[in-house]
């Protein structure tokens, strides 16, 4: 009789649970539309050459979201797309992969390039922003569409760019040394544009915008020293009249090479040559 | 006991299972789920741009309080591409690009390489560097009338519009470029020619009622700012403001001039009388060349307070478009009458106006400075007038003749220039504000002079201390 009861209760139960059943929760299709994307020679280049390889997304087609959009700019033609494409694949992702190992760029690197067309100027201020690094994950460059692929200056504009904001996102993985902020601080200035690049070398800083702060200071002898060869750059410094100067420039040049050689095993000057070499090939 | 419970239970449990079968699902306000809806309305755009074979023309002002307005054609293709031209600049050839119909804040029609509708956009161009003329690349759905699609700058949604109507071309390859050209003569037919007159003036006739505007348009930003004397318990003026955009046939304007309970938008050209006119309900609004302005402002008094400084125009200031053509011709007249005297080539580098109200004794004059372009030698001349005289809102200036030495000489061969200061029913002055030119800014007031004798001739310079 008991478990007459409990078959009951359990038939009871059961009813419960299903009598409100009217079937609209059933699983239908996905509304999320998975069409493939439209793709171009261009869209399957860049998978080919970037998504598949590196897990490196470049974007070109213009989403107002992807830049800040109190700013006017624009989207740059397909044409400029693949060389400046090209430039990075050969002058930095190459370059990396033979003194850091096939993995290198594979761990280290922004997931994201943006591509802008146009100029992107800055309010209020005499200066326009050439490249925006954001969080390690994602490089922006502007103004493609004004690079002249027959000038090595122009080529050397971008791929400073790069070079600048990837020792960024090495350093956001390894700091630096907090030292190198201590070697002459006394002239970082946050207007550091009233300044030209020469004064800044006769203070100890490799550019005047070297001369805003530590951590751009750091990656600016890495980006000079990664689109100068290594005469071009010691050309440089040695254009250098103030030896004090001068002196203060080779030790941050020696920690930056220090760096890379403690903290990931690259010899600097080595990858310095792979990329003097490859910028050179890009113009010719 | 333990019965009671279990009964209890049981009981409680069968009203429950009765009681909770209670339908109560509320009204549906759409069929169909968010996704689709989205997916529906992506479509509807999509559908809509693929499926005019010959495109549309789309007339698009990025910031009517600020600027004109540009003339599209595009023809949207199946595999993403949009064929464009357009009449932002001479550059009208045909270009290919990427579009996307994608929801974003809601469907957009957005261009995502560049090509003419990113002109509007360009940053980098000089006179606007920054902005541009504060264009987009992305365009938000707001609807379809009759194939007319309307789309809005999530930025600037109130005072920018872009509309794409059906082109109605039989051929888009070859007809649209004709079309953008024709745009582009039609903006050159707005400006002065440089014998015409340099007060460009809007006449509305309603009735037995005329009003006159000075017309004051702003040929780099395609934009006007009439203004009328206003008649109450006193005068004032009234400023009405829009762009302009060119058409095949004359020129439509936005936001549209209310004026006297008429509206006008569309304007065709008369090239018999070089004037655009809108017709609405038996009103007419004329944009013309007159021989004196609507009405003549006070500016000219301010000459009065300026005490002991110079108006200076000098070219190498960079050029400013109120200077008219007219102008820079009698400065080539002087050129070639040196020329035709067998001096060579000189010409005019600078000259100054300086204008005192009290002396007769050669305060007022003209030093006008001249350049021999054999050697490069720099010539000074000096040119009397006596005390200016302001009457009725103008200036008159009388000639009294040359210094002594090298302007005797050049006195004849300068004279177009002395003609234009010296002006029988005298000069008209406006004040500009500060000086800004192609090449540089200055806080320096500036000013111009306009001939009424000859009202093709109007001189931009500046003012100094």
């Amino acid at each position: 009789m008991k478990k007459l009861k409990y078959i009951l209760l359990a038939s009871l139960v059961l009813a419960f649970a299903s009598a409100c059943d009217d079937g609209s929760d059933s699983v239908a299709e996905s509304q999320i539309d998975t069409n493939p994307p439209i793709l171009n020679e261009l869209d399957i280049y860049l998978r080919s050459n970037f998504v598949t390889p590196y897990n490196i997304e470049v974007l070109y087609k213009w989403d107002i979201n992807d830049t800040d959009i109190d700013r006017y700019l624009h989207p740059p033609f397909e044409s400029s797309v693949k060389p400046v494409a090209n430039a990075l694949q050969k002058a930095w992702i190459e370059p990396y992969t033979q003194v850091g190992g096939p993995n290198f760029i594979k761990k280290i690197a922004p997931r994201q390039f943006t591509f802008v067309g146009s100029f992107n100027y800055n309010p209020n201020s005499p200066t326009i922003t050439l490249g925006v690094a954001e969080a390690g994950a994602k490089i922006t460059l502007f103004n493609i569409d004004y690079l002249d692929f027959s000038n090595i200056n122009s080529i050397k504009q971008p791929l400073k760019t790069v070079q600048h904001e990837y020792a960024h996102i090495l350093n956001q993985n390894i700091p630096i040394d907090a030292t190198y902020g201590l070697i002459n601080p006394e002239n970082y200035t946050a207007q550091w544009f009233n300044r030209s690049d020469e004064e800044a070398r006769e203070l100890g800083y490799i550019t005047a915008y070297g001369s805003s702060q530590e951590s751009e200071d750091f990656v600016e002898m890495v980006s000079e020293m990664l689109t100068n060869s290594k005469p071009e750059f010691d050309a440089l410094v040695e254009s250098i009249s103030n030896p004090e100067s001068k002196a203060i420039i080779r030790m941050k040049e020696a920690m930056v090479v220090d760096y890379y050689k403690k903290k990931f095993n690259i010899d600097l000057y080595e990858l310095q040559e792979l990329v003097a070499i490859a910028t050179q090939k890009l113009v010719n | 006991m333990k019965n009671i419970y279990l009964k209890f239970g049981l009981i409680c449990l069968l009203f429950f299972g009765l009681v909770s079968c209670n339908n109560d699902t509320t009204e549906s306000l759409f069929s169909d789920s968010p996704a689709d809806r989205i997916a529906q309305k992506n479509s509807e755009l999509l559908n809509l741009l693929l499926k005019e074979n010959n495109g549309f023309k789309g007339v698009y002002f990025p910031k009517n309080d600020e600027f004109g307005g540009f003339t599209f054609y595009m023809k949207f293709n199946a595999d993403g591409t949009v064929n464009m031209t357009s009449d932002f600049d001479a550059e009208t050839a045909i270009e290919t690009s990427s579009y996307e119909v994608r929801y974003g804040a809601t469907t957009e029609l957005v261009f995502t390489t560049r090509n003419h509708i990113q002109k509007v956009s360009n940053p980098d161009l000089p006179g606007l560097i920054g902005t541009g003329f504060k264009g987009t690349s992305v365009f938000q759905y707001f609807g379809n009338a009759n194939g007319v699609i309307t789309l809005k700058d999530v930025r600037n949604s109130e005072t920018g519009r872009f509309e794409l109507t059906p082109s109605g071309l039989a051929n888009f390859n070859t007809e649209s470029v004709q079309k953008v050209q024709s745009s582009l003569a039609q903006r050159q037919n707005i400006l002065p020619k440089p014998t015409s007159s340099v007060f460009q003036v809007l006449k509305i006739k309603k009735g037995n009622k005329e009003s006159n505007f000075n017309f004051n348009y702003d040929a780099f930003r395609l934009y006007a700012s009439p203004r009328v004397l206003v008649e109450g318990d006193v005068l004032s003026i009234k400023e009405f403001n829009f762009g302009i955009a060119f058409t095949g046939d004359g020129l439509m304007i936005s936001p549209s001039l209310e004026f006297d309970g008429e509206s006008y938008t569309n304007f065709t050209y008369n090239a018999a009388t070089s004037s655009y006119v809108s017709t609405v309900n038996g009103s007419t609004a004329t944009i013309l060349f007159d021989a004196e302005p609507a009405f003549i402002s006070e500016d000219v008094n301010e000459l009065l307070e300026l005490g002991p400084t110079g108006f200076l125009y000098q070219p190498g200031l960079g050029s400013n478009p109120l200077t008219s053509l007219g102008h820079d011709n009698v400065l080539k007249q002087i050129t070639t009458n040196f020329q035709t005297t067998g001096y060579g080539t000189w010409t005019v580098r600078q000259y100054q106006l300086i204008i005192d109200f009290e002396s007769d004794n050669c305060d007022t004059y003209l030093y006008i400075q001249l350049v021999r372009a054999a050697d490069g030698a720099r010539f000074n001349s000096f040119f009397c007038f006596e005390r200016g005289v302001i009457t009725n809102r103008k200036l008159f200036l009388k000639y009294s003749g040359p210094t002594a030495g090298n302007s005797v000489i050049f006195e004849p061969l300068v004279m177009p220039l002395l003609n234009f200061f010296k002006s029988s029913k005298g000069l008209i002055y406006t004040d500009e504000g500060s000086f800004s030119s192609s090449a540089a800014s200055y806080i320096n007031r500036a000013g111009t002079f306009t001939s009424l004798d000859n009202p093709s001739i109007r001189v931009y310079g500046l003012w100094f201390g």
